[in-house]
């Protein structure tokens, strides 16, 4: 505990430092594309509909146009807050202050740099190379949710993670498929503090949040369960019962061998090879409240 | 929660009264009718789909004209997989939401129990007991099948229909609100009630072979409450979020007590191997928990566009529900080292309470960093701390409700709880550089995890190396490619650390299992979540448009975990610290060196997308993927009875000891799944007839190739095991899951904003699992009844029975639905 305070310590005296040379993350859109040199906001959106006319109707029934025009209105007004300085693009309309991918999210991160997206540029969607319009329509709502670009949040991310798409085909799923569950229940795809961009502070915090009757904390603990609930469970999906990464008894195997009837898959005093194996006894296997519970069986 | 939902709508809507309001949406309603196997639960496992009249989908928009406007969503309104959504508030400024969600987990339709569930957690059984299976030690193996075929009428005559599963019902209420600019503030109140029951198990007498055991429904009655304040606010360069979670969780049901069905020890007498069995089991049920979090987090942006991300958290966790006492039995702990209590007394425990807390720490600090246009720069670093503040105790418990006639237990039952945690940290640096050739991007990155541990085997540390390339050579073709290389390393891997949970003193052993002074796993053991590991990841991914109409893309992934620890033959009795007498030749006996436990773990996937849109009225999709899994383990049975005295161990018998290679098994494990979809999407007469199709095909198979111990003899190598021998194991079949999904939709739009549509689904469904089955080489059914199985050693060993509520719980099945549904869109 002390080397975590003492890190603590540390890194916040680091931080206090840093936050001194903090700055303005506000778009400089000669910076981001030159040819934004000169030019300056024309702040008229019914002139930038005056040729894009197909996106006006779409564009209107999306969170961004409703917010705009019932929020708290940018400065630089509705288009160009997000598209930049367009009055050389009005007398010169040609693709040359067309934003990259990469350049359209810096544009989004001026409003949506906080809440849960604070760690996309540290994320793993981020350093491969995604860009908020990867996953996102923000001109058109294709979906129910975040202006996402695909009607299924899943159906979104299985174009990348079509492993995923596999695993959650399998028997034994959460569900996703069902619709009852999405990825973001667990992921958070903007970047988070844990590894696997998962929501909770670990692992164990993420499924706890659906599965809080196997919080425990337990009299008898099952250390691997307390380490990580995937050291078992496949969350995506497995042809093992139950998510697990083995069948049954050939799971316990993988790490118990105490003698007896404990390192064979089957010895006729127990029951391993039908029911659920070794659980058909040591069914308390995340972990048991009862004083006769130090073998799990209680 | 559903009137609360009317009211809140209503309340939202006030403000607006007298305002012209702008209302859209759009209303799916219809009937279905559905022909399936209701034998099987395995159709409606996560929904509710019958027959009947339903509104599918419906979602309205109101709109006043100034900014408020209220949102309502429903799916598969009426169904118990329902949602229900309402949102109402004004545009950035403020919103209120509630939600009401249902999700049902179905286990099974056909399940069948002797028990009757009357409520708390209390399970009887409606008739007298089975006679006659309390005998054990002297009863021969005819007998005990003579007692089996009475179980088997015991449970004929009372068995009845249970249904497993629960259903979640979950109310949300949110409120957002933005007090000043860059300030969101949000609380979050949720209630979810769980209800129903799941599959558990209840064993009763002592330890195997004298555990009695039967499968059981374990009740559900849960609640959790939860309640999550967050703040945002967005300064000039930076942004800070702080939230505080406090989610309580109920159990209305604390216990679970069974009737022993086996027994009735208020009548007969108990022969040598018999113990006091009670006429009841109990355990405890999950228990009453609260947990809080809060975490703070704060993103900065520097110079040479770098943002430096700080996250901070802090989680308790609490449990102190009150102690069920050691057993329901009521014999009285009168042997020598006794204190004269009795078991079911709760003053004989050592605390009355759990009194169980862990606390944890993160925080993660993470500095990205471009430092020349071309170059992302990216450092972090984490640690996360498990802390443990349990307090152990000194416990001696009685196994399964069964004590020693004489009122005592074993002395390897002088137990302690051990508070296990964990610190780990994770730290590194990583670099991602543009190269002026095909837009491509070159990554290294080097990280390391540091993970140190109470109470377990090992120490870890690992390395991990990366690089990563990502390409666009040319406008249709772009791939990245990814390899992986970590080297985890257990610090000295210490097999004793289990010792710490066992608190007698050396003498007390009375015989040579004496797990605290021996050893408890097989010195040749690496478990391994905690040895050394290598591993070796490689990704690669590719897509291409060769035309316009044409989408490809294909991946690859590859993944092999090598747990090879160098394990060498030890002597795990050269220091041994008890009692008993132990030769110089056992003293000095080496295990064979040959490593036990998960050894390799190797994955493979390959996976093809295709999109095919010819027209702007035909579109075309497909899938196709196989992923491979092959794991490899090694086990080494052995008499725990000569853990001290290997050499004591008869040649001749097959239960031989430890020191003994040929008890050693392995496992080569191949799991297999191929997944296939095809979709279809054809405007037939455009903006009019529209006809949707999507097909899916997924197939998993799990192989396991057994070799070693059990398919052959421990003595004799060259001699195969029979398949009713009690060690008898070999290759058993595959367990297969195959299912075919097909719907097809037919859309016509009748007049403007209102669409007739025709559905038809259908789904096949088909499981074999050898251990779900009543028959196997290994399992039988007792004359032919699915509800009790058996060894098929058939021998007198009681805890080789099973009473259970059949085979296939949820069984394969196939089913068609047909569905008509009208959509109005306003």
């Amino acid at each position: 505990m002390k080397k975590f305070y003492g890190k603590i310590l540390w890194l916040a005296i680091a931080l206090a430092f840093t936050a001194g040379a903090a700055v303005a993350k506000d778009v400089d859109w000669s910076t981001l594309n030159p040819a934004f040199q000169g030019a300056t906001y024309v702040k008229d959106p019914s002139v930038c509909f005056g040729c894009h006319g197909d996106y006006e109707k779409p564009y209107s029934k999306t969170a961004h146009a409703k917010v705009f025009k019932f929020g708290k209105t940018p400065d630089a007004g509705d288009c160009e807050s997000c598209h930049g300085p367009r009055s050389k693009h009005v007398e010169n309309p040609n693709g040359e202050l067309k934003l990259t991918a990469a350049q359209q999210t810096a544009a989004c991160m001026q409003c949506h740099e906080g809440s849960t997206r604070m760690s996309w540029q540290s994320s793993l969607h981020a350093s491969a190379g995604l860009a908020c319009t990867s996953c996102h329509t923000v001109m058109q709502q294709k979906s129910d949710k975040a202006l996402l670009s695909a009607a299924r949040e899943d159906d979104l991310c299985y174009q990348c993670h079509s492993n995923v798409r596999s695993s959650m085909n399998k028997s034994s799923h959460h569900p996703v498929r069902e619709g009852k569950l999405e990825c973001s229940g667990c992921h958070n795809a903007h970047g988070s503090a844990t590894p696997g961009m998962l929501k909770g502070g670990s692992v164990n915090e993420t499924c706890y949040s659906c599965h809080q009757e196997k919080r425990g904390p337990f009299v008898w603990q099952h250390p691997p369960v307390m380490d990580n609930c995937q050291t078992c469970h496949d969350p995506h999906g497995s042809n093992n019962r139950k998510l697990q990464n083995a069948k049954e008894a050939f799971l316990c195997l993988s790490c118990h061998s105490y003698g007896g009837h404990v390192n064979i898959p089957r010895y006729n005093r127990v029951s391993s090879p039908y029911g659920e194996g070794c659980v058909n006894c040591h069914m308390a296997i995340h972990g048991s409240n009862s004083p006769s519970g130090a073998k799990l069986t209680r | 929660m559903k009137k609360p939902i009317i009211t809140a709508a209503l309340i939202m809507l006030a403000p607006t009264a007298g305002l012209c309001l702008e209302v859209s949406g759009y209303v799916t309603a219809g009937g279905q009718v559905v022909d399936t196997n209701e034998n099987s639960s395995k159709f409606n496992e996560y929904r509710d789909i019958k027959d009947g009249f339903y509104l599918y989908d419906l979602g309205v928009r109101t709109e006043t004209g100034t900014g408020y406007f209220m949102d309502a969503k429903g799916k598969n309104v009426g169904r118990d997989d329902q949602n229900i959504f309402l949102k109402g508030g004004r545009y950035g400024r403020w919103g209120v939401a509630l939600e009401w969600d249902e999700i049902i987990h179905r286990l099974s339709n056909k399940a069948q129990t002797p028990y009757v569930n009357q409520g708390g957690g209390l399970l009887t059984v409606p008739a007298s007991v089975v006679p006659g299976t309390r005998i054990l030690g002297t009863i021969t193996a005819a007998q005990q099948q003579a007692n089996d075929l009475l179980t088997e009428a015991y449970l004929d005559a009372n068995l009845h229909p249970v249904t497993l599963g629960n259903d979640r019902k979950k109310g949300t209420a949110t409120f957002d609100y933005s007090p000043i600019d860059n300030l969101k503030v949000r609380a979050t109140l949720s209630n979810e009630d769980r209800d129903g029951n799941k599959v558990s198990y209840g064993p009763i007498g002592d330890r195997p072979p004298r555990s009695l055991n039967i499968q059981l429904e374990e009740p559900i009655d849960y609640r959790t409450k939860e309640a999550k304040l967050e703040a945002d606010y967005t300064g000039k360069n930076y942004q800070a979020n702080v939230s505080y979670l406090v989610s309580k969780f109920e159990n209305n049901i604390d216990t679970l007590t069974w009737r022993n069905i086996y027994t009735d020890p208020a009548s007969g007498t108990f022969e040598t191997w018999d113990r006091a069995v009670a006429t009841f089991g109990r355990r405890p049920l999950p228990q009453d928990n609260l947990y809080q979090n809060v975490t703070g987090t704060l993103g900065i942006n520097l110079p040479l566009e770098s943002r430096l991300t700080a996250t901070a958290s802090y989680g308790l966790a609490e449990q102190d529900e009150t102690l069920t006492p050691y057993s329901t039995n009521g014999t009285v702990d009168s042997v020598a080292a006794g204190d004269g209590l009795a078991w079911n007394d709760p003053a004989k425990l050592p605390r009355k309470t759990a009194d169980a807390e862990v606390e944890t720490r993160m925080f993660n600090l993470d500095y990205s960093i471009n430092p020349i246009q071309r170059l992302n720069l990216r450092a972090y670093y984490r640690f996360y701390d498990l802390a443990n503040n349990t307090p152990t105790g000194d416990w001696r418990y009685v196994t399964a409700d069964t004590s020693n006639t004489n009122g005592g237990v074993d002395y390897i039952n002088k137990r302690r709880n051990l508070a296990y945690e964990y610190d780990k940290q994770n730290y590194g640096v990583e670099g991602n550089y543009r190269l002026p050739l095909w837009a491509s991007t070159l990554g290294l990155a080097y990280g390391r995890e540091e993970i140190d541990r109470e109470y377990r085997e090992a120490n870890t540390d690992e390395n991990i190396y990366r690089v990563s390339l990502r390409s666009r050579p040319t406008s249709w073709l772009s791939f990245r490619t990814k390899y992986q290389y970590g080297d985890r390393e257990a610090d000295g891997y210490n097999g004793e650390s289990a010792h710490e949970t066992y608190r007698y003193a050396p003498n007390e052993a009375t015989n040579n299992i004496d797990s605290q002074f021996t050893f408890e796993n097989h010195p040749d053991t690496r478990r391994f979540d905690v040895t050394d590991r290598e591993r070796n990841l490689f990704d690669f991914s590719a897509t291409m448009t060769p035309v316009e109409t044409v989408d490809v893309s294909a991946s690859y992934r590859y993944r092999k975990d090598d747990y090879d620890s160098n394990v060498q033959p030890s002597q795990p009795l050269l220091h041994y610290a008890g009692a008993r007498a132990i030769t110089a030749a056992d003293q000095n006996a080496f295990s064979a060196g040959d490593q036990v436990g998960l050894l390799k773990d190797e994955r493979r996937f390959y996976g093809a997308d295709v999109a095919y849109t010819p027209t702007q009225r035909l579109r075309l999709g497909a899938f196709v993927s196989r992923e491979d899994a092959d794991t490899l383990q090694r086990g080494s049975e052995f008499d725990e009875n000569f853990k001290l005295n290997p050499s004591a161990a008869s040649a001749a018998a097959e239960l031989g000891p430890w020191t003994r290679e040929t008890m050693q098994w392995t496992a080569d494990v191949k799991d297999t799944t191929y997944t296939v979809g095809v979709n279809a999407d054809v405007a037939i007469i455009p903006n009019k007839l529209k006809f949707l199709t999507n097909y899916a095909y997924s197939t998993g198979k799990v192989e396991i190739e057994y070799d070693g111990f059990g398919a052959q003899s421990s003595v004799n190598p060259a001699n195969a095991l029979a398949d009713n021998h009690m060690f008898g194991f070999s290759s058993p079949p595959a367990v297969r899951n195959v299912r075919h999904t097909l719907s097809a939709t037919l859309q016509y739009e009748l007049i403007k904003d209102l669409t007739v549509s025709f559905n038809y689904m259908f789904e096949y469904f088909k499981v074999r699992d050898w251990q779900q089955e009543a028959n196997t080489p290994w399992g039988e059914s007792v004359a032919g009844n699915e509800f009790l199985l058996r060894d098929t050693s058939a021998s007198n060993q009681w805890g080789n029975r099973l009473p259970n509520m059949g085979s296939y719980l949820a069984p394969s099945y196939e089913a068609h639905l047909v569905s008509l549904g009208l959509r109005y869109k306003f």
